[in-house]
């Protein structure tokens, strides 16, 4: 079964980098454009991996985690966090928070195909 | 053209006559050969620019060659014919008599043009072809229908 | 991928908004009116720059917006105070991120002499208020180490009792036991896929035990009993380990156990553990907090590989809350808590995001999808119209069923159509940002102070003519800051403030979109404008003109004022050039200026370029369009109203003042039948928004809206013609130009270089 990807970014560029990097890849993949966007997407997308961005306007990557975290469905959906900081405080908090794993920014192809299958499934 | 033949310098023309005179045009300025309909006249514009007309939305300048070549030419009529051309980027529609024709002229063929005394042909006719007994214009149509020549008064 | 530049495309289109929005924001933060919110989207869009730069190999745009970015993070943090200087800094660091996309984007080589004195003055303005930071960090760090301390006191204790060295011996092996919880698969990890992971990095041995299997009754489904338990060869550095595990240390108990050196060989892996696990359970508290027994370690081991992770994101003293984290998120109480409060904070931020006004949602179109869509609902139009003709023709116009349908259909295609021109429409707001830019660098390099003032930003213009006005708005406002403000000596000894102000406004008046440049300087010097324009052989020495006409001499081709030719000007182009484009466009330009007051520029622009309200006349065989918006009235004139002038013109009295009369079927070189002693209908137009002039037409026919035709784009420039139109019956019109029709009969005329410039019409 395709692997179902749900991308959250406010950035227009990294979300069509992600989506044709997952397309490419073979995953099915759903973007969303900030935290509201992607919690939205998420009930009706039902992704096997979620992957977001933390710096974002209506909802930060934090609340989208607190958000799939209280879901009653999808609570224990993987969540990678995608991010160009790599510093041990966020990623800490983004553990806290109940993060799956972390992607830094710019990501390329094999590492982000790579965490995706770690998590999956 | 050139995708059958061997030789890629050889190129297709189309034939055409005014005023009783044989010209030809690279078949690939050529975008299409419409029946004559009434132009809008243009104020302050040369008399061979005989106004423009409405192309599906896009307004072209159409051309009377008889008049921009200095041959005597018959008004417009139902059975005229306007060749409107592509030259770059630039549509203009060519009212001629007639069209007939086309050839395929390999550069070697053709004969410097000559010196036409009495109009003026010499301007906008690139070089001689020789086909059936008669002698045909090579037009160049940067020079018909070049922006500046038409604008300039 | 081969996607590149397709996302590429993406990325500069959204940089695009993205600097649209930053300097937007800044000028609200400038203004004073900002709040957290502008703050954090101002770091966001910085932010987004930076993260899609990266992907694109842009050292140079990455690197600036990172330090733009941290010294953002310290204002929206709170860690820095924004005052006047900070914001001078910011919007000078917004220009020059502007510069680097766009020489990013155009793959201009960039140097990088260019933005380093702004990027020095960030790194500056960061360090010294990162230093500050330090200190505060610093004070952190004294309030964790006491518990630190206190966490680590029992270990210490323990762990000579364990026998373990403190010293971490370089060659010790490892083993770790591995028990997940059920938090672990909560937050979406996997056990399996961990030990895969732990076995790849090289994990033996691996052991799975069941001995914390509880009885039937007391077992709980949810709960995780298993545990494993590993060893690692000793080439495998504990922070690996650590790394691999991050995202799941908290939701696990780990427990790492270095070997000493000389230990005895592999085959005993289970005699350590049980050692370990029975201190554990000794310990009256939790296994977990045991875990932390290891803890003192971290800093000896943990420090190298978090210290180079530390330093490369500029952030401090993140080693020793790292070493703290194990303990904190160990306590399940604790961690509970923090989790509940989170989620009420996530809930309260949702629920604010709701209610704070969303931006509708926008799509991003190509605009040559748009504009064949225009070309479309033209062709809609013209053929409504031919269906009109067509009804009409069939005698149909009767018939009550067809004209209620075709009085809908009508009513539609106009809804379409104005839909449609909707769409082309956007707020100028981002063309004006674009000029406080260039009002402050004019300012610095004349050495003055200027400020902008924005005025109706949101007005919505099309698209085509935002993207026009660019170059003559930026024209005018340099002009305004280098010739129009005084020096600031001089404002304070005429009583004005020393920042002058230019206030740049635009606003939607009776069909058209008014833009006007004005500024508080000392207004037209008229003595000198009128000295230099005899100078320059431009008007007749000794000319009596008006103080408006003397104003407008600015627009004259070849005009140029200032002292001395600054950097501004000086550049070969004129205030004449500007009018030019505004006219190209279909504007109009005057200037309004009040001596020691100031001048004000304005610009007449219609809505749109595609479509014109137009009235529809006959002239010989031919319809003509007259713009609707330059027409002042019709009238009927009977032939005595009709006077000669001595140059050959006529003029036509009207109401009792003469205006020129210009026959357009003369003008034009058309035929017509009008009887030369019935009466004429006369057409008032406006011209340059104060000169009048008569169009003496065969016949009025109608009044529509038209879609503007270029003639230029496949034939050129005709005198007196804006443009045609396509009519009902697929034929083309022409539209006037009043403009430039009543410039060259006013000339015409009266054959006076003084009241007209006549160099223009030669470019006509």
């Amino acid at each position: 079964m395709t692997i179902k990807v749900l991308a959250i970014d406010d950035s227009r560029t990294i979300r069509s980098l992600m989506n044709a990097t997952l397309t490419d890849a073979g995953f099915d993949s759903c973007i969303a454009e900030d935290g509201v966007d992607g919690l939205a997407k998420m009930e009706d997308f039902a992704p096997d991996v979620i992957i977001t961005d933390l710096n974002m306007p209506n909802l930060d990557g934090f609340g989208v985690i607190d958000g799939v975290r209280n879901h009653p469905v999808h609570g224990s959906c993987p969540v990678l966090v995608l991010t160009t900081e790599s510093s041990t405080e966020l990623k800490t908090r983004a553990r806290d928070a109940g993060a799956t794993g972390w992607i830094v920014k710019p990501f390329d192809r094999d590492r982000l195909v790579g965490a995706i299958n770690r998590v999956a499934g | 053209m050139g995708e059958t033949g061997e030789e890629t310098n050889r190129a297709e023309f189309v034939t055409f006559t005014v005023g009783e005179q044989r010209f030809c045009i690279d078949i690939m300025s050529l975008r299409e050969i419409r029946g004559w309909s009434p132009a809008t006249p243009l104020p302050d514009t040369p008399d061979y620019v005989l106004g423009v007309v409405n192309l599906r939305g896009t307004v072209l300048p159409i051309i009377d060659l008889a008049e921009r070549f200095g041959l005597p030419g018959a008004e417009p009529n139902a059975r005229s014919i306007i060749m409107i051309t592509n030259v770059d980027g630039k549509l203009a529609g060519l009212l001629a008599d007639s069209v007939s024709d086309i050839i395929t002229i390999d550069p070697s063929e053709v004969q410097a043009a000559p010196n036409y005394k009495e109009d003026s042909r010499s301007m906008y006719v690139a070089g001689l072809v020789a086909r059936d007994d008669e002698m045909i214009g090579l037009v160049s149509l940067p020079d018909v229908v070049g922006h500046q020549a038409l604008v300039a008064a | 991928m081969e996607l590149g530049d397709e996302i590429r495309d993406i990325f500069f289109l959204e940089c695009a908004d993205l600097l649209a929005e930053l300097n937007g924001k800044l000028a609200d933060i400038q203004g004073g009116a900002s709040d957290v919110e502008d703050l954090n989207a101002v770091f966001r869009a910085v932010h987004s720059i930076k993260g899609g730069a990266g992907s694109f190999d842009l050292p140079d745009l990455v690197g600036f917006a990172h330090i733009f970015e941290n010294v953002l993070d310290l204002l929206r943090s709170g860690k820095a105070e924004i005052d006047d200087e900070v914001t001078e800094l910011l919007l000078q660091s917004a220009d020059i991120l502007t510069d680097l996309v766009e020489w990013s984007q155009s793959g201009t080589e960039i140097d990088p002499d260019s933005y380093k004195p702004t990027l020095s003055a960030l790194e500056a303005y960061e360090s010294s208020k990162k230093s500050d930071d330090d200190a505060d960090a610093e004070i952190e760090d004294f309030v964790f180490a006491p518990m630190a301390l206190d966490i680590g006191g029992p270990g210490p204790i323990d762990l000579p009792d364990l026998g373990l060295p403190l010293e971490p011996t370089p060659t010790a092996g490892l083993t770790l036991k591995f028990a997940p919880s059920a938090a672990l698969y909560k937050a979406g990890l996997n056990a399996f896929r961990l030990l895969e992971d732990l076995m790849e990095a090289g994990a033996q041995d691996l052991q799975l035990h069941d001995d914390g299997l509880p009885d039937r009754d007391a077992f709980d489904p949810q709960e995780v009993y298993l545990y494993w338990t590993m060893r690692f060869p000793p080439d495998v550095a504990r922070s690996t380990v650590e790394d691999l595990l991050f995202f799941a240390a908290d939701k696990c108990e780990l427990e790492f156990t270095e070997e000493a050196l000389p230990a005895a060989p592999p085959p005993l892996p289970d005699l350590p553990l049980p050692d370990l696990s029975e201190a554990v359970t000794g310990a009256a508290a939790e296994a977990v907090t045991e875990a932390e027994i290891s803890v003192p370690d971290l800093p000896s081991l943990g420090d190298p590989v978090d210290d180079p992770e530390g330093k490369e994101t500029g952030e401090t003293g993140t080693a020793q809350s790292e070493a703290d984290q194990p303990a904190n998120g160990g306590e399940p109480s604790e961690g509970d808590e923090v989790k509940a409060e989170k989620a009420d904070d996530a809930t309260k931020k949702a629920a604010a995001a709701s209610t704070r006004k969303a931006p509708p949602a926008t799509i991003r179109v190509v605009l040559d999808k748009i504009d064949r869509l225009i070309n479309q609902v033209g062709e809609l139009v013209i053929t409504q119209a031919m269906l009109d003709e067509t009804i009409t023709e069939a005698g149909l116009e009767r018939d009550p069923t067809v004209m209620s349908t075709i009085n809908d259909f009508r009513q539609l295609t106009i809804d379409i159509q104005e839909s449609v021109m909707a769409i082309r429409a956007q707020p100028i707001r981002s063309l004006f940002q674009r000029m406080g830019r260039v009002v402050r660098e004019s300012a610095q390099k004349v050495g003055k102070n200027a400020k902008l003032v924005l005025d109706g930003e949101f007005t919505e213009v099309d698209n085509t003519i935002i993207e026009s006005l660019g170059d003559p708005l930026t024209h005018m406002l340099r002009n305004a800051v280098d010739h129009g403000l005084e020096k600031p000596d001089r404002r304070a000894e005429v009583g004005k403030s020393e920042v002058g102000e230019v206030r740049l406004s635009a606003a939607h008046r009776g069909g058209k979109v008014v833009i006007e440049v004005a500024d508080d300087g000392a207004g037209v010097n008229r003595e000198k404008v009128r000295s230099i324009a005899e100078e320059k052989g431009l008007i007749e020495p000794g000319s009596i003109m008006s103080d408006a006409e003397i104003d407008n001499i600015l627009f004259m081709p070849g005009f140029s004022t200032a002292d001395s030719v600054s950097t501004l000007s000086g550049r070969g182009v004129g205030m004449d050039v500007v009018k030019r484009s505004i006219q190209d466009i279909g504007g109009k330009v005057v200037i309004r200026s009040t001596p020691g007051e100031g001048s004000c520029i304005t610009i007449t622009l219609p809505l749109t370029l595609a479509i014109l309200d137009g009235m529809l006349v006959r002239v010989g065989k031919e319809t003509l369009v007259l713009p609707l918006t330059s027409i002042v009235e019709t009238i009927l004139v009977s032939p005595k109203s009709i006077h000669g002038m001595g140059t050959g013109g006529r003029m036509v009295d009207v109401r009792g003042s003469l205006l020129p009369l210009i026959d357009l079927a003369g003008q034009l070189g058309f035929e017509t039948d009008r009887a030369a002693d019935a009466p004429t209908v006369v057409v008032i137009v406006e011209a340059d928004g104060q000169r009048w002039c008569a169009l003496q037409v065969d016949a009025i026919i109608d009044q529509r809206q038209v879609v503007i035709k270029s003639l230029e784009e496949n034939f050129g420039h005709v005198d007196s013609i804006s443009a045609a139109t396509i009519l009902g019956d697929g034929r083309l019109a022409l539209i006037i130009d009043t403009e430039q029709l009543s410039d060259l009969m006013v000339s015409r005329l009266t054959e006076q270089p003084s009241t007209e410039p006549k160099k223009e019409l030669a470019h006509g």
